[in-house]
């Protein structure tokens, strides 16, 4: 008997079902990497606001200093 | 203080609400979801790629909202409303896409066809790119925010255009929302067995995972608005200090 079909009748239900178990790891592996990519990159712009924030309003602050004195 | 000590409150609930439900919907998915008899357990990637995909519409339906809303009230929190729409469904439009492909690779035996659904979304993906392409042109405030909002709007049509193209043309896309019966002409042809929902364990699934992308979704929504209000305070503040530094000269 031809052992492509040997195969295919003596196969299990458990190697079908996990015959395509690489794709489904580098699928979900790919869609966290999005989801992490953009998490990462609204923490990352925030922290550079929040930088630029207390930068701006420290120049303000010494700004109206010097104009006092 | 760009955001209000209430919104902050809901923003950290709705974080960590967010978290957990993806935890518990990935739970579901691995455990609870049945293995799909032809495609094995590969057909799992299809919970994430629906729901993904559906929120994503759902966005830029929210980013349509958003600019219909500004032309007709000129006010700024609609603009900022539909600017972080369009980038989160964007990023899941983009997951959609990916986890479409490599499901694709074992169903379809490619990564990719130019069928029209695969066409139309690719369509969909760089007109809402060149959405903020259209942002970074304008400078004035105002014209910036008009422009995009009348942009926003006509940008949907790709969207109902992929929606509506596996009903009405030959596509290998399977159709999930509405069945085979609903299906286009390829389901007499062979072309539709897969319909993505064989048992109501995986309709539930399915269910859970729209939902959990939907709470995802509004948590970082409310992120990205958070965000655009500290952007929009630097930027008042930055114009403040050059007009004074300017003054001084």
């Amino acid at each position: 008997m031809n052992p492509v079909l040997l195969t295919a009748v003596f196969q299990s239900a458990a190697d079908v079902a996990n015959q395509f178990n690489g794709y489904l790891m580098l699928g979900y592996f790919v869609m966290w990497l999005i989801v992490m990519a953009y998490i990462v990159t609204l923490v990352v712009r925030q922290r550079n606001l929040k930088q630029d924030l207390q930068l701006m309003q420290q120049i303000l602050q010494e700004h109206e200093e010097e104009s006092e004195s | 203080m760009v955001t209000s000590p209430r919104f902050d409150k809901v923003l950290k609930i709705l974080n960590w609400v967010a978290v957990i439900a993806v935890i518990v919907t990935l739970g579901i998915i691995f455990f609870y979801a049945p293995t799909e008899r032809t495609m094995g357990n590969v057909q799992r990637i299809f919970y994430f790629h629906v729901g993904s995909a559906w929120v994503g519409a759902v966005a830029f339906f929210i980013a349509l909202f958003g600019g219909v809303m500004y032309l007709w009230k000129s006010e700024k929190k609609w603009d900022t409303l539909a600017l972080a729409s369009v980038e989160i469904g964007l990023v899941f439009l983009t997951m959609a896409t990916v986890a479409g492909s490599v499901w694709g690779k074992p169903a379809w035996n490619t990564w990719w066809l130019w069928s029209p659904r695969l066409t139309l979304i690719t369509i969909a993906l760089l007109t809402y790119a060149a959405y903020f392409m259209l942002r970074g042109a304008i400078e004035d405030d105002d014209r910036r925010a008009r422009f995009a909002a009348v942009y926003v709007i006509v940008a949907f049509v790709t969207i109902i255009m992929a929606y509506i193209s596996v009903r009405i043309l030959r596509d290998i896309h399977p159709v999930v929302v509405g069945g085979v019966a609903e299906s286009a002409q390829g389901a007499e042809e062979g072309l539709q067995e897969f319909s993505g929902l064989d048992s109501a364990k995986m309709g539930m699934t399915l269910m859970a995972s729209t939902m959990t992308f939907s709470l995802l979704y509004s948590a970082w929504l409310m992120n990205r608005i958070k965000l655009q209000r500290l952007s929009d305070a630097v930027n008042d503040l930055k114009m403040q200090v050059t007009a004074r530094l300017q003054g001084e000269n």
